[in-house]
């Protein structure tokens, strides 16, 4: 019997869970003082011929009920384990790590902005390999400035920033207190976007880019 | 001339209005990675020591294939 894990999060006061993937119950078992949120018989008929949109979405909306109200560790998106047993002995090892993190963000929460070209400041042409290289370069320095900018603008309400590169652009995610989601994206509404740009601000998330967890086996 | 530029929010709150790119990107790429090596059986077919890492990145194929092995007709969106 294979299980589907969702998140990790505080025992203490669950909400109703309801059904996840596949309308499989979301049921939680107890590992100290954090409970796993998981869903049994994970590779029942109905999630395996289901396209992956739906369940990813039926997913996402597990993690969404629970991080309404707390903190979550959320997994991946199909994290599997053949039986509980499996998860008990990852628990048994790793609940400090788990503890830590949901006690460091346990009021956090995290905001993700997309800075991208559009489809038409995109397209370079049959430019050379230098040109090529010299235009990366100058939209590197270009989003650069941008997010420098957008930090300003957010002024202090973020405690702490991280950048990933994109496809089309930039990635940042800004850890922040829940209740100051409002507040941050007040601030940003008065950037004015450069021509050619778009931005993308999504959340509030749970905590993911700022996790420092070190599993032990 | 390049387009101007634009600014959209997108409240996870909403529910059925949250993008599904803002989903996937999360529920595929974010959160909790777990090592080591684990044997997932589907439908009677072992995916013998695979990370969970790797499985992550190839989960429609590894169904095309679970579904072609065992039979089962695979369902369409």
């Amino acid at each position: 019997m294979s299980i589907l894990l969702y998140c990790v999060t505080e025992r203490t006061e669950l909400p109703n869970l309801g059904s996840g993937v596949a309308d499989l119950p979301v049921l939680s078992v107890e590992h100290g003082e954090l409970a796993v949120l998981f869903s049994p018989d994970a590779w029942a008929e109905g999630w395996t011929g289901a396209p992956l949109k739906q369940s990813a979405r039926q997913f996402h909306q597990v993690l969404h009920r629970v991080f309404e109200s707390r903190a979550i560790i959320p997994f991946r998106f199909p994290t599997l384990m053949q039986e509980a047993q499996e998860l008990a002995t990852h628990m048994r090892a790793n609940v400090p790590e788990y503890m830590a993190q949901l006690q460091k963000f346990r009021s956090s929460v995290q905001m993700d902005i997309s800075i991208a070209y559009s489809d038409s400041a995109r397209a370079s042409g049959q430019a050379s390999g230098a040109e090529y290289l010299r235009d990366r370069r100058k939209r590197s320095e270009e989003l650069d400035r941008i997010a420098n900018q957008l930090y300003t603008y957010a002024d202090s309400v973020p405690r702490d920033w991280r950048t990933r590169p994109a496809q089309h652009g930039l990635k940042i995610f800004a850890l922040l207190d829940r209740d100051s989601v409002e507040a941050f994206n007040r601030n940003l509404q008065r950037f004015a976007v450069p021509a050619g740009l778009s931005i993308r601000i999504s959340g509030p998330w749970p905590v993911t880019a700022f996790l420092e967890l070190r599993q032990h086996d | 001339m390049s387009a101007p530029g634009t600014m959209v929010f997108a409240d996870t709150n909403e529910g059925e209005h949250l993008a599904l790119l803002d989903i996937l990107d999360h529920v595929l790429n974010q959160g909790v990675i777990l090592r080591g090596n684990l044997v997932i059986s589907l439908a009677g077919v072992d995916l013998v020591y695979v990370g969970l890492d790797v499985i992550l990145t190839s989960i429609e194929t590894a169904m095309r294939y679970i579904h072609a092995s065992s039979g089962v007709p695979e369902k369409t969106p």
